[in-house]
C-alpha cells in the first residue's frame, strides 16, 4: 500500500463509520448541527493521530513491546484517556459553548472503538509515519461522514446550517417559500438512525453495482479469450 | 400429490385457500373498508355540503381529495421504488404495472388518509405517506416482507415529526384539523378537539365532563363525534368486521379479544374510581380503537400467523393500548400499541411454532407462556393502579 492509498482509504473504501460501522454512538448523538460534527471531528482527529503515533512508537521498541504485550489494551486505554482528557480541558478552556453542546461525548472518545481499533489493528504493527497517515486518514474520513449526516439532519430538521459559532446559513426562507416547515423528526435520534441507514443503503447499492460491472467485464474477458 | 403448503412471501395461505388468491383477499378488504370510507365521506363531505358551513367548495370536498390523492401517491411511489430497485428485471411498462398490482400499492396511502385528521395539511399527509410507503414497506422488500405495518409507520412519523402542524386546520389556523367545518361551528366551545384529546386534559372525570359535550354514547357508536377521517364510526367498523370475518379475510378473534381486554381493564379501573359502565364503553368507542382492531391489528403480513399467536398478540395489544392511552402522555395509543407488537411478532411466531410441532403444550413450552402471562398481568395491574 503506497502512502497515497493509505491516505485515501479512510474516505470511501474503509470509511470508519460507513464501511467499518465503528463509532456509531457519537455519530448518532451529536450530529444535530454541523458545528458539533466539526468540533467532534477535530477532537477526534487530534486523539486518533496522537494515539496512533504514541502506540506505534511504543511498539517500535522490541523490549517495550514484549513488556506490555499481556496488558496492551489497558496501556492503550491509558494513553487514549490521557489524550482525551487533554482535548477535553483545552475545549473547556477555549471553546466552552462547543464543550457544552458536545457534553459527555468528548470523554466518550476514550471508548470509541475506532481509536482502539486502529491502535490494535494498524498502529501496533506499522511504522510511525504510516500510522500518522492512517490516523489522519481515518480521522478525516470519520469527520467527513459526520459532516454528511449532520448536514442532512440539520437542514431537514431545523432549516439551518451552523458552520461555526454565529456563522449560520439560514435556509428557513426556502422552507417558507415552499409552504412547508422543517421536519423535527430528523433532529431526534430516530431520525439519525434513518439518515445513517439510508446513507449506508446508498453506499451499498453503489458498491454492488460496481461489483456487478466488474464481474460482467471479467466474464466478457473470459469469453474473448 | 400437490404440495399442501406453498413457499411464498406472507400472507401464508394453505394451497386449499389459494384458489382465493391474495388478489381476492385484497378485493374483499377493500369491500370491507367501504362502509368506513362511505361513512367518512358522508360525515365530512356530504353533511358539510348540506349544512352549508363551508367557506369554499374546495374546503368541503377536501377530505374526498385526500382520499383520492393519498392512495395515488403511494401507488406512484411504489412504482418508482420498483423501477429503481428492479430496473434490470423490468423490460416493459406492463411488467412494472403487474409488479405494482401484486404489491397492493394503494393500501398504505388509503389507510394513512383514514387515520389522519380531516383537514390535515396536504404536504404533511404526503410526506407521511412517502415515509410509510418507502421506508415502512419498500425498503424492507415490498409487499409481504415488511415487519411493521406501513400505514402505522407513516402515521407514527406524522405524529412525532409534525406535532405542531398536525392539529392545525389547513384552511384556518385557529381551527383544529380534527374538526370538519360543520363540527367547528357546533362544537367550537369545547376545549380539545376529539373526545380523547379532551379526556387527556381533564382533571375531573364525570359523564357530563367526558361524554356530554359530544352528545351521548349513541353518537359515539354511530360516529358523529370528531376524530380522524375514518376512525370515528364504530358501526361502520363493525359492519366491515362482520363482512371480513364471514369472508375469512380477518380472524374475528383478534378484534374481539383486543376490544374485550381494553373493556375489562378500563371497567375495573372505572369501578374503582367510581364510574359506571359508561366509562369502559366510552373508552372502546372513542378514538381509533375499533378501526385499529378490525383493520390494523389483523393485517395478514405483520400479525402472527397462528391461532395461539393471534390471541397472545391481541391480549398484549389490549393492555398496551390502555397503557399508552391512559397512562402515557399521548391521547391515543392504538397505533403505538400495534407498532410495538409488530416488533414482537417474530418472537410470538417462533414460540407458537414450537408449541405446534407436537400439537400440545409440554414442559419446555410452559416457561414461555408463564412469562407472557406475567408480563400481561403486570401491565394490566399497572394500568389499573396508574389510572386510579
Amino acid at each position: 500500500m503506497t502512502k497515497k492509498e493509505n491516505f485515501l482509504k479512510g474516505f470511501i473504501n474503509e470509511n470508519p463509520l460507513f464501511v467499518l460501522l465503528l463509532g456509531t454512538c457519537p455519530a448518532l448523538a451529536i450530529t444535530t448541527t454541523l458545528e458539533n460534527a466539526l468540533g467532534m471531528g477535530i477532537a477526534f482527529i487530534f486523539v486518533l493521530v496522537m494515539s496512533n503515533t504514541i502506540i506505534s512508537l511504543i511498539n517500535s521498541f522490541k523490549k517495550l513491546k514484549e513488556l506490555i504485550q499481556p496488558v496492551r489494551i489497558a496501556v492503550y486505554i491509558v494513553i487514549i484517556a490521557s489524550l482525551v482528557t487533554i482535548v477535553e480541558m483545552l475545549m473547556q478552556a477555549y471553546l466552552p459553548e462547543l464543550y457544552n453542546s458536545l457534553g459527555v461525548f468528548i470523554s466518550l472518545i476514550t471508548v470509541n472503538c475506532i481509536v482502539l481499533g486502529r491502535a490494535e489493528a494498524y498502529a501496533s504493527s506499522n511504522k510511525v509515519s504510516d500510522s500518522v497517515i492512517d490516523g489522519i486518514s481515518m480521522g478525516l474520513g470519520y469527520t467527513f461522514a459526520l459532516i454528511i449526516i449532520s448536514l442532512a439532519r440539520e437542514l431537514l430538521g431545523n432549516g439551518t446550517i451552523t458552520i461555526w459559532g454565529n456563522l449560520v446559513i439560514n435556509l428557513k426562507g426556502v422552507f417558507e417559500f415552499l409552504h412547508i416547515t422543517p421536519i423535527s423528526f430528523f433532529t431526534s435520534s430516530a431520525g439519525a438512525f434513518m439518515v445513517l441507514g439510508i446513507i449506508l443503503g446508498i453506499m451499498q447499492a453503489i458498491k454492488n453495482s460496481k461489483e456487478a460491472k466488474k464481474q460482467e467485464l471479467e466474464k466478457a474477458k473470459k469469453e474473448v479469450k | 400429490m400437490a404440495t399442501k403448503y406453498l413457499v411464498t412471501n406472507a400472507p401464508y395461505l394453505r394451497s386449499a385457500d389459494h384458489s382465493r388468491s391474495t388478489h381476492t383477499i385484497m378485493r374483499d378488504l377493500l369491500i370491507g373498508l367501504s362502509p368506513v370510507i362511505l361513512f367518512s365521506i358522508f360525515k365530512n363531505v356530504i353533511l358539510v355540503l348540506i349544512n352549508g358551513t363551508y367557506n369554499s367548495v374546495f374546503q368541503a370536498i377536501y377530505p374526498l381529495i385526500t382520499l383520492i390523492v393519498g392512495p395515488l401517491t403511494s401507488y406512484l411511489l411504489e412504482m418508482l421504488c420498483i423501477f429503481i430497485m428492479k430496473r434490470k428485471e423490468i423490460a416493459k411498462f406492463s411488467d412494472l404495472l403487474i409488479e405494482v398490482k401484486n404489491g397492493f400499492a394503494f393500501f398504505p396511502g388509503l389507510f394513512i388518509v383514514l387515520i389522519s385528521p380531516v383537514y390535515v395539511n396536504m404536504w404533511v399527509l404526503l410526506t407521511s405517506i412517502a415515509v410509510g410507503e418507502v421506508i415502512g414497506k419498500m425498503l424492507f422488500g415490498g409487499f409481504g416482507q415488511n415487519i411493521f405495518n406501513p400505514a402505522i409507520v407513516g402515521r407514527a412519523f406524522m405524529a412525532f415529526s409534525f406535532s405542531n402542524e398536525i392539529g392545525v386546520s389547513v384552511f384556518d389556523a385557529s381551527l383544529n384539523s380534527y374538526l370538519n367545518s360543520f363540527e367547528a361551528t357546533t362544537i367550537d366551545s369545547i376545549a380539545g378537539a376529539t373526545p380523547l384529546i379532551r379526556y387527556s386534559t381533564l382533571t375531573e372525570i364525570t359523564y357530563d365532563n367526558v361524554v356530554t359535550p359530544f352528545g351521548n354514547l349513541l353518537n359515539f357508536f354511530l360516529g358523529t363525534t370528531p376524530g380522524a377521517l375514518g376512525e370515528t364510526s364504530v358501526l361502520a367498523c363493525l359492519i366491515g368486521c362482520i363482512y371480513l370475518s364471514i369472508r375469512k379475510v380477518i380472524d374475528y378473534k383478534v378484534p374481539l379479544i383486543y376490544v374485550f381486554v381494553v373493556f375489562i381493564n378500563t371497567l375495573i379501573a372505572g369501578l374503582i374510581i367510581g364510574q359506571g359502565i359508561w366509562y369502559p364503553v366510552f373508552q372502546i368507542m372513542s378514538g381509533g380503537l375499533m378501526f385499529g382492531a378490525v383493520y390494523m391489528a389483523t393485517e395478514p403480513v405483520t400479525s402472527p400467523k397462528t391461532n395461539l399467536g393471534r390471541i397472545m398478540n391481541a391480549m398484549m395489544l389490549g393492555v398496551l393500548t390502555v397503557l399508552f392511552r391512559l397512562v402515557g402522555n399521548n391521547p391515543e395509543g392504538v397505533a403505538t400499541a400495534i407498532i410495538t407488537m409488530n416488533i414482537f411478532g417474530l418472537i410470538i411466531n417462533r414460540y407458537v411454532v414450537r408449541v405446534r410441532v407436537d400439537g400440545k403444550l409440554d414442559k419446555n413450552e410452559i416457561p414461555g407462556l408463564v412469562i407472557f402471562l406475567s408480563i400481561f398481568m403486570l401491565i394490566f395491574v399497572y394500568n389499573i393502579i396508574k389510572i386510579v
